[in-house]
């Protein structure tokens, strides 16, 4: 675990995507550059990176490898989000404390927005963050519970394919889960 | 009586032919629709397995507020209750589950006035009450649920009106140690705390309240 994790200074400044790898980079052995869709580039601490599974195997599949690290299915605005999460998670790992990270962990997905939870799962997906994935699979699920369907169409960008005589017969047969739902 | 009970677990394939008559739901066309608009991330988009994880923490009545979303949403809810129900839900059970859909397609609420006399001695022979269940738990008298869609069937069972037959296994700790002992029963489901309600048929009306989670 790198002590540098806990200087929140540092962890600060490497969030912000480069578009130009930093020449410092080569001097700490302790950071890893990560390349997204977009053409971001991330230096992340070594303990940060570690978290992504699949990063973590990259590594270990070529430990020689020094290169950035290209992640093609990971578009910047999610990841940087990912590793806010994956910074405060080191943190409890540390420093283990079930209640503080359930705390910490709800105010992190509280701020996000429908967009941004949906838009991090195929993220945390992908780089295999297991704890990150149940956050957000909750917290999405917590967002649906007790919706109208027109709220969850609209939040979630889905469209309603079904003919209206479908969607009369649904309402038919379950008419108890359209009364009750929480006001849009 | 506290046991730990199991449940003699059965036939997956029943499950099969149900859904291929049930599901008529054309999920490549919902991708497409959805590809064609891009920008907004959509919730089916996600990969399979994290949307699987949604839903799993819905609660059954969120499930079938979602099949209402859209044709690809209704199948996978659909095929949700499979998941949860297909182990444990037998032959046995569905063919009675037949029984009630037959005997209540006869006559309906409407013009069973009409036909009570044709149907008198079966009326009273047959689960009137379970008319009255079925209606109650839609909250709305008016309106009884499509009694051949499987998610009538799925809240019969989450409501625990609709009894199937099951072989229970009880594990006892008795004064010579461990004992196992099976039974067929009747069983109801409790979804309030996720237990099982079951009734002998040797001891009649002897209900017995259960412990088994559904996995």
């Amino acid at each position: 675990m790198s002590s540098s994790a806990e200087n929140p200074t540092l962890t600060t400044e490497i969030t912000k995507p480069s578009t130009e790898i930093a020449t410092e980079t080569a001097q700490s052995a302790k950071k890893i550059n990560l390349k997204t869709s977009d053409d971001q580039i991330f230096e992340v601490e070594e303990s940060v990176a570690m978290e992504f599974a699949t990063v973590k195997s990259f590594f270990e599949d070529a430990p020689s490898s020094t290169d950035t690290v290209p992640l093609p299915n990971v578009p910047a605005k999610p990841f940087s989000q990912v590793i806010e999460f994956c910074k405060e998670q080191i943190k409890f790992k540390a420093n283990p404390d079930e209640t503080e990270k359930k705390k910490s962990n709800s105010e992190f997905v509280k701020e996000k927005t429908n967009e941004d939870l949906v838009e991090m799962i195929p993220v945390a997906n992908y780089l295999e963050i297991k704890d990150l994935l149940d956050v957000l699979n909750q917290a999405v699920a917590d967002r649906i519970q007790n919706r109208s369907v027109e709220y969850v169409r609209s939040f979630f960008g889905i469209d309603n394919d079904f003919t209206s005589e479908e969607e009369a017969l649904l309402r038919e047969e379950h008419a108890w889960a359209f009364e009750d739902v929480d006001e849009d | 009586m506290k046991s730990e009970v199991k449940m003699m677990l059965l036939r997956p394939w029943f499950w099969e032919g149900f859904q291929v008559f049930l599901f008529h739901g054309s999920i490549k066309e919902v991708q497409e629709i959805v590809e064609e608009e891009g920008e907004e991330p959509s919730l089916l988009d996600l990969p399979e397995l994290a949307l699987e994880c949604v839903l799993e923490r819905l609660s059954p009545a969120e499930l079938c507020s979602m099949a209402g979303v859209c044709n690809s949403l209704r199948d996978r809810c659909r095929s949700h209750l499979k998941h949860k129900w297909g182990r444990v839900i037998c032959e046995a059970a569905y063919k009675k589950w037949q029984c009630h859909i037959a005997s209540g397609k006869r006559p309906s609420l409407l013009d069973q006035r009409n036909q009570k006399v044709f149907f008198g001695s079966l009326i009273s022979m047959w689960p009137f009450s379970w008319y009255k269940s079925k209606c109650e738990s839609v909250n709305k008298p008016t309106t009884c649920l499509t009694v051949d869609s499987i998610m009538a069937f799925y809240l019969s069972l989450e409501s625990g009106k609709f009894w199937f037959r099951a072989q229970v296994y009880n594990r006892e700790n008795g004064d010579v140690g461990f004992m196992l002992s099976c039974y067929d029963a009747q069983l109801s489901y409790d979804s309030k705390t996720d237990t099982f309600q079951a009734r002998y048929p040797p001891y009649a009306r002897r209900s017995i309240e259960e412990k088994h989670t559904l996995g």
